[in-house]
């Protein structure tokens, strides 16, 4: 056994500390742009003019970054060589991302927009696993670099955590498929030229077999942006879109006819503890911060350091953050040893635990420092409001613990998920 | 007139302060000692006095023999009386419950012979026969039988985890007398006394808590009732097992009250002399919030547990707020006494002081009169039966 970082993966933590410090901290620091992560923050991200979307200018800057870490070599690190990146692992993208989060807000890493110097991209593996030759030629080098990107179209309105019971359908044409229905949470949507929807094509509602997979350009005529749904946290860019009639031709299919949950559910673990890492991280940036402070602070003429009620707390989430990292380096670990499939139950426990613990770190760091931790001079409540996003998205807590209690009660098989 | 007021009534304050006298008295003293099975004849006469003193009827009409001073009144004496031993507490409040039980679904015949005797102590206790070995939680899967004989009833079953049975006077039994119902129905209830030939009862459980009261197996053997045995409607004694029934977990709520109020007492007391590091254990912060919030979540327990004894004294609909306080109140004793054992480290740990009891007193709290589990199930049944 041995518990020791890959010596490979800290001097990458090294580099990439280096290069945010080189190149990303001073593009934060001009044109004012720290606008986008001091007290500012919300407003400045956020278009109200225009339905609360992120403003164009944040938009572009984000843009910008992903350009400067494609070109430094760091955006496409967790895929292979041949499409530029550095065959990253599962470990190394938990490592890395739990890195980034625990540096708090800047431009390295935002959460709310999943934009980070070392790209997540489940849009570009989906393309690499399941997209057609021309869809492929297409899409690869814009996913890669950062530069386009493709919604998901999966919940409905009334069908969330339950998808296979959607509602949307697609039915054959002469020349490909007639798609109706609705979507919601298409998180990107109104930026994004393509939107994957996944509709029903054959089987019974509740049946994972007969749902797929397709690619929809979102200017086609009958598809609708029709909100974007304003959210605890803004701006927003969780579009309700609707499809009426929207026609879409055969090469639109993405992966097998009547196996698209297959195509959904490929990469959730890769998601899933990725998210819990930056959940781990964000954690320890707020816990690391709530010390500093503690020890700046003297109300009473006694250093709040010195506080056991400002301590034990803090001990209390230093103490399950460890815990967590064991875990979720374990899990991850796992994921590339014997496969993403072989500990879905061990990635869902590190989902909703680190969702949840970063939310109390950010609760207790508000707590800690006071009335200065409630402004939004201090990032705990930026990281509160995304982080409790986590704890419903990429499968709610609930799901999560269904999906652990089905391996632990034996009504799922680890290996085999359903649908895939 | 007041719309809501949180005092409570010169009665109310009066049983308070007997509760309190007799408790701090009379039990305390030898709480720890009644633990031994050779002290039950010692038990029993604290049984006699609480009788005496009128609260074994709290909520009992005076023509009864009761002392009629409503529910508020039962829950704030059971709680002083369980802050120096839940035991006597705990056969308190079964038989306040048996007397109220034969008040409200009794006939006049019934009411006039066997509540007086439970409120005078005549009967040191009675008891209710529900549990079976496999009906614990759910009650409808009962197996014991009562089938007609002439004019006659004969039982035959065994109940089990049954309070107080070895001095019980009369036993308030369930049975099955439709076998062709549906699981929950056809199910009836009877008075046995304690001296009827047919009831044999078993061994005291050796429990973790609560040793002073006991609890039995009660076999009943081609167990001859009269036709009068029979309480309240045939084949509807689920109803009163699932409702009238509700009254103990206010009961238990209170008890729970009581144990971990004592456990904190006891801890603040400690904390405020123990000096460690040059300065007493209450002046760390550490120790201090664990106390504030045991205190807290203790007041919002007690507020919880009253409404629900207001409500019912009120004949408002209770059945919730009953669960709510019972589940509360009981889980909450149980952080209590470990957080009071925490506060006293090594010392809070041995016989020498009667925390380690109030702690395995406090644990069958969130077990017996329906598991939290259960309380549970009922709180979101009711609630969500309001939303809908």
């Amino acid at each position: 056994m041995n518990f020791e970082m890959p010596p490979d993966l800290s001097r990458y933590l090294s580099e990439l500390d280096c290069f945010i410090d080189e190149e990303i901290k001073p593009l934060e620091e001009q044109d004012d742009n720290i606008r986008f992560f001091d007290h500012r923050r919300e407003n400045s991200r956020t278009d109200w003019e225009e339905g609360g979307r992120p403003s164009k200018e944040w938009e572009a800057l984000l843009a910008k970054t992903r350009s400067i870490s494609d070109s430094a070599g760091h955006y496409r690190y967790a895929f292979p060589c041949e499409y530029g990146g550095r065959d990253g692992s599962n470990l190394g993208m938990a490592v890395i991302r739990e890195h980034l989060a625990s540096k708090g807000l800047g431009l390295h890493c935002d959460l709310q927009n999943e934009h980070s110097i070392v790209a997540n991209n489940i849009a570009l593996l989906l393309m690499l696993h399941y997209g057609s030759d021309k869809q492929k030629s297409e899409w690869v080098e814009k996913l890669a670099s950062g530069s386009s990107n493709f919604a998901f179209g999966i919940t409905e309105p009334n069908h969330g955590s339950d998808a296979t019971y959607m509602e949307t359908t697609a039915n054959k044409s002469s020349s490909g498929w007639i798609i109706n229905g609705e979507k919601t949470w298409n998180s990107g949507v109104h930026a994004a030229p393509a939107d994957l929807i996944f509709a029903r094509t054959g089987g019974a509602a509740g049946e994972a077999e007969g749902i797929t997979a397709f690619l929809v350009p979102t200017n086609s005529p009958g598809f609708r942006l029709e909100e974007l749904l304003w959210t605890f946290n803004m701006p927003t860019d969780h579009g309700r879109i609707s499809l009426k009639n929207v026609k879409v031709p055969e090469g639109a299919l993405f992966g097998e006819e009547g196996r698209g949950l297959k195509v959904v559910q490929h990469f959730f673990n890769e998601n899933r503890i990725r998210q819990a890492a930056s959940s781990l991280g964000a954690a320890s940036f707020c816990i690391n911060e709530s010390v500093r402070y503690a020890k700046e602070r003297s109300p009473f003429g006694v250093s709040l350091s010195k506080q056991q009620a400002i301590q034990f707390p803090l001990v209390e989430l230093e103490t399950q953050c460890e815990m967590l990292r064991a875990l979720v380096h374990k899990t991850a670990w796992m994921m590339d040893e014997h496969g993403a499939f072989s500990v879905s139950d061990k990635v869902s426990m590190c989902n909703y635990w680190a969702n949840r613990l970063c939310c109390e770190a950010a609760d207790r760091a508000m707590q800690v420092h006071g009335g200065l931790g409630y402004s939004r001079h201090k990032p705990f409540e930026h990281i509160y409001r995304h982080h409790r996003r986590y704890r419903i998205t990429e499968g709610t807590e609930e799901i999560q613990m269904r999906r652990i209690a089905g391996y632990m009660f034996g009504f799922m098989k680890q290996t085999k998920p359903k649908g895939v | 007139m007041y719309k809501m007021h949180f005092e409570l009534t010169d009665e109310q304050l009066l049983i308070q302060e007997t509760a309190k006298k007799f408790a701090e008295n009379e039990l305390k003293p030898i709480a720890a000692s009644l633990e031994q099975p050779e002290n039950r004849s010692l038990y029993l006469e604290k049984l006699k006095q609480l009788s005496e003193l009128g609260f074994m009827g709290l909520n009992v009409d005076s023509s009864f023999g009761g002392s009629q001073a409503g529910v508020i009144a039962f829950s704030i004496a059971l709680t002083e009386v369980a802050k120096a031993c839940s035991s006597t507490g705990v056969a308190m409040s079964v038989n306040n419950l048996v007397a109220e039980v034969i008040q409200i679904i009794g006939n006049p015949e019934q009411k006039q012979t066997y509540i007086p005797r439970i409120c005078s102590g005549d009967y040191p206790s009675g008891a209710f026969c529900l549990s079976e070995s496999e009906a614990g939680s759910d009650p409808s899967r009962l197996k014991t039988r009562a089938e007609q004989n002439g004019a006659d009833w004969i039982i035959n079953g065994s109940k089990t985890w049954i309070s107080n049975a070895e001095y019980a006077g009369l036993f308030i039994v369930w049975a099955v007398t439709d076998a062709d119902a549906k699981p929950g129905k056809g199910i009836s209830c009877f008075i046995v006394e304690g001296d009827n030939p047919g009831v044999s009862v078993g061994p005291n459980e050796r429990k973790m808590g609560q040793r002073a009261s006991s609890t039995n197996t009660v076999n009943f053997t081609d167990c001859l009732v009269p036709k009068s045995a029979l309480l309240g409607e045939i084949n509807h004694g689920f109803r009163i097992a699932v409702g009238e029934l509700t009254g103990g977990r206010i009961g238990i709520a209170s008890l729970a009250l009581g144990i971990g109020n004592a456990a904190l007492v006891e801890a603040s007391s400690y904390i405020t002399e123990r000096r460690q590091f040059g300065q007493t254990i209450a002046e760390f912060q550490g120790p201090q919030f664990m106390i504030a919030d045991a205190y807290t979540e203790m007041e919002a327990a007690r507020l919880l547990t009253l409404q629900a004894g207001w409500l019912k004294e009120n004949q408002k609909p209770y059945m919730k707020y009953a669960s709510m306080a019972k589940l509360y109140a009981s889980e909450w004793a149980n952080r209590a006494c470990y957080t009071a054992l925490q506060l006293m480290g090594g010392v809070g740990y041995t016989q020498e002081l009667p925390l380690e009891k109030y702690a395995r007193d406090a644990r069958v709290t969130t077990i017996y009169e329906g598991t939290s589990e259960i309380q549970r199930v009922i709180i979101a049944r009711e609630l969500l039966k309001d939303v809908r």
